[in-house]
């Protein structure tokens, strides 16, 4: 039986509240931070749902307030 | 205080986590969420639940200061207490702080290699708690950090058992996977979340203008507030960068309209307004969990710093101390890791350096665990390596296999196969702990690397006899393949004795039984058993009696089964192997011989703990077995539809196995006893009932049956004419026929 090639990596948008700086960048491997808004938003490729829940855990532990996470919509 | 230098597994408890940390000066006491918590332990369990700097500790401590009387059992957890036995030492440790009569026994049977820690540890102690004379609280602060489902479920059953004087506080960040809806149904539960925690205006008013020493308008302190949102950390962070302000006004009403993350922005602030040796020593110290004036001078290359910290102490700036000797602090958490990231973004480079001479320091004080997380922080797994490759044997023996498995998870796969010593351990560790077959060949592939000139793991004597070893007692699905393995093992150990030497010994015993070859088996173990004591060679001895037990067992030499059993499992007791995957034979030839005994239920329930302790990959062989012996139990009961299931789970089992070895031909003959032509039991015999029917082919009359038995008459003949019912007879000598039909009864 041939494996089905798993897909590439979902580009995801973790909604935090406040704006924060690039220092927080290396916390966030991988992602961009977009401050604005009185809002952040940390983009990039999430490899999996293990990947998913380490960035979350990360924003507990940073004290930052999660507002959404959402995959990104194809443009 | 004994000295936390002592190096070996059972001593290296770090005794400040054992303590609150002591209410700082500068903070404010929140009497009534004091009074909330006081209220709360009036139940089983008291959730304090809110994000990182809502104060959680804070109050805990202060709590425990002002209205703990001495009886607060107290544990800081951290992420090495996903280590089961290693968690509930702590737990017990802490309970020995308030009552030293508890617990002497949980800790004997914790140190033990492989206990089941809720039939071996938590009854005896909930039992000892029954016992104490006033009420004692444990708390356990940051419990989010457990993520193990072990020490969930153990502290769910311990949650469930809690005697009356006994209360739980667990301070969290995240709701726990424990049972906390049916707590709350019975109003065992109380809980402080968020809501409760905000600060008010007043109490805001209370650290900023009290505590802290500013004097702010109120119309300052309400946008602070406001602002802050009652955020504990943010309201602090706020007071440390008004300090000395003049123009304090200005800067909040610029503060309040402002986007920025206020974590991210105040300590920026907070920082810049430091002189920069100070500046220096909060980032450069950051990537410590735990900080002590040497320690720091070590790290950082200088002198001096005990004072520091004592002076950053008096200046509340993030440090927390953690005994009341002041020599251990810490930063807390929220800032540590807000000043690590700004670190990273200062002096990048210098982090793996800092590492470095932060593990170097630790490993020449002892401290095992640290010193492995920051080598492999620095980047530095082959220090990394060598520390674990010279400790895993004693925390394996010590039952702290998860710690080591949580080093080894710390390392990249490049690590550990570039190091053949770390490879075994991780093939052998990760083998008992579920790894896959796949994983666990690629470890032992590079276990064969014949270039290797390193230290070799503890108590292995060549990489070729450890790969050998693994195979041989790691048998996943393949009988024939440990046959060889344990051969080749032998062959190479030559004339060396080693307690792993004897593991292969027994391990060929075993595998040679799997396959089929019990007569060449026989005198290798009788051998062993022979000259052996448990006491020094238990995971051989235990293993080599239960096969041996088997071996009789299918001989029908019954009482030699069960005698050879019985020794089998006092060995692993007294030997504290009873959760040892590779002694899960044990259970096995006991629970076969309890089932031709006709103790059903003792039976059952050691065939069902094999199956347990062998629901790992690597032992899906033994699994099959236990299943197949676990169905001879049911159908002994007259369980014919619950023994046909069994069988069925076992043969699909069996039939994915690459090399099943005997299991084949057992599962053929099993299938062959099921009755198939007469009608089954009308009902399955409870087990005295199958008491009872085992003595009926006997000239005992039925009173006698009953003095065998310690029953009355009247019952004996009520129970036989139950059997008489579910067997569908109506004479004593048709009962003993259908029995041996069926298979209840041995056969003439």
């Amino acid at each position: 039986m041939m494996r089905k090639r798993p897909p590439g990596p979902t580009i995801y948008q973790i909604v935090v509240r406040g704006e924060l700086s690039q220092r927080y960048r290396p916390a966030f491997e991988g992602m961009a931070l977009v401050p604005g808004d009185g809002r952040t938003v940390i983009t990039g490729p999430v490899v999996d749902q293990a990947h998913l829940h380490g960035l979350l855990d990360r924003v507990g532990e940073l004290g930052l307030e999660l507002v959404s996470v959402n995959p990104a919509t194809a443009a | 205080m004994p000295s936390d230098t002592i190096s070996s597994p059972e001593h290296d408890l770090v005794w400040t986590k054992l303590a609150p940390p002591t209410p700082r000066a500068g903070l404010i006491a929140r009497v009534d969420l004091q009074g909330l918590l006081q209220a709360g332990l009036a139940g089983r369990l008291c959730l304090l639940d809110a994000p990182a700097g809502f104060g959680k500790t804070t109050l805990l401590a202060q709590w425990s200061a002002a209205a703990g009387g001495g009886r607060v059992a107290w544990v800081s957890l951290d992420e090495g207490d996903n280590d089961p036995t290693r968690f509930w030492t702590y737990v017990v440790e802490a309970l020995r702080t308030v009552e030293p009569g508890v617990g002497a026994s949980a800790l004997g049977a914790l140190h033990r290699a492989s206990v089941d820690l809720r039939r071996a540890v938590l009854p005896g102690l909930l039992n000892e708690l029954r016992g104490i004379d006033s009420p004692l609280v444990l708390v356990l602060d940051d419990y989010h950090l457990l993520t193990d489902a072990r020490c969930h479920r153990m502290l769910g059953f311990f949650l469930e058992q809690l005697p009356a004087g006994v209360h739980v506080l667990l301070s969290t960040r995240v709701d726990p996977p424990l049972p906390l809806a049916r707590m709350r149904a019975r109003g065992e539960l109380t809980e402080l979340r968020v809501a409760d925690l905000q600060f008010t205006g007043e109490e805001a008013s209370a650290l900023l203008n009290g505590a802290m020493g500013l004097r702010l308008a109120s119309d300052d302190v309400e946008r602070l507030a406001e602002r802050t949102e009652g955020w504990a950390a943010g309201l602090y962070l706020a007071g440390l960068w008004l300090r000395g302000r003049e123009d304090a006004s200005a800067f909040i009403a610029a503060f309040h309209g402002d986007n920025r993350h206020i974590a991210d922005y105040l300590t920026a602030e907070v920082l810049a307004g430091q002189p920069e040796a100070i500046r220096s020593f909060l980032l450069r110290t950051s990537v410590l969990e735990r900080l002590s004036g040497p320690l720091c001078d070590a790290l950082l290359e200088t002198e001096g710093s005990a004072d520091l910290l004592r002076e950053l102490e008096r200046s509340n700036l993030f440090l927390v101390p953690l005994d009341d000797h002041r020599q251990w602090y810490r930063y807390h958490q929220l800032f540590a890791q807000l000043l690590r990231l700004e670190l990273a973004s200062r002096e990048p480079s210098l982090v793996p350096a800092l590492h470095r001479r932060a593990a170097a320091w630790h490993r020449r004080a002892g401290h095992v665990d640290e010193a492995i997380d920051h080598a492999i922080a620095a980047g530095d797994f082959t220090d990394a390596n060598a520390l674990i490759a010279t400790r895993w044997l004693e925390y394996w023996r010590r039952g702290r296999r998860a710690t080591v498995l949580r080093w080894l998870d710390g390392l990249p796969e490049e690590a550990i196969t570039a190091d053949p010593a770390i490879a075994f351990v991780a093939a052998w560790i990760g083998g008992f702990s579920g790894a896959s077959k796949q994983e666990v060949e690629r470890w032992l592939a590079a276990v064969e690397d014949t270039t290797w000139e390193g230290a070799l793991p503890a108590g292995i004597v060549s990489l070729e006899f450890g790969a050998a070893l693994a195979q041989a007692v790691l048998v996943f699905d393949d009988v024939e393949r440990s046959v060889g393995a344990a051969r080749r093992a032998l062959e190479l150990a030559g004339e060396q004795s080693s307690p792993f030497v004897w593991m292969a010994r027994a391990a060929l015993g075993h595998a040679l039984y799997l396959a089929g070859r019990g007569p060449e088996a026989r005198p290798l173990l009788e051998e062993l058993v022979r000259w052996v004591a448990a006491a020094d060679q238990p995971y051989a001895v235990v293993g080599a009696l239960a096969v041996l037990s088997l071996l009789a067992g299918d001989a029908d030499d019954e009482s030699t089964a069960t005698a050879l059993a019985t020794r089998a499992a006092a060995s692993a007791e007294a030997q504290g192997l009873t959760a040892e995957p590779l002694c899960g034979l044990m259970q096995l030839a006991l629970g076969r011989a309890l089932t031709r005994q006709g103790k059903l239920d003792e039976a059952e329930e050691q065939l069902k703990w094999a199956i347990e302790l062998f629901g790992i990959d690597s032992m899906v062989v033994h699994r099959a077995h236990g299943l197949l012996l676990l169905a001879s139990a049911r159908r002994a009961r007259g369980d014919v539809a619950g023994a046909r299931e069994l069988l069925q789970r076992a043969r699909e089992l069996t039939g994915r196995l690459k090399d099943p070895g005997a299991l084949t031909a057992l599962l053929e003959q099993c299938g062959r006893a099921q009755p198939g032509r007469r009608a089954r039991p009308a009902g399955p015999l409870t087990e005295r009932e199958h008491a009872v029917l085992q003595l009926l082919p006997t000239t005992l009359t039925t009173r006698e049956i009953g003095g065998e038995l310690y029953v009355s008459v009247s019952t004996v003949r009520s129970q036989v004419q139950a059997i008489y019912r579910k067997l569908e007879v109506s004479s004593r000598a048709e009962a003993v026929d259908r029995a041996r039909e069926l298979g209840l009864i041995s056969p003439r």
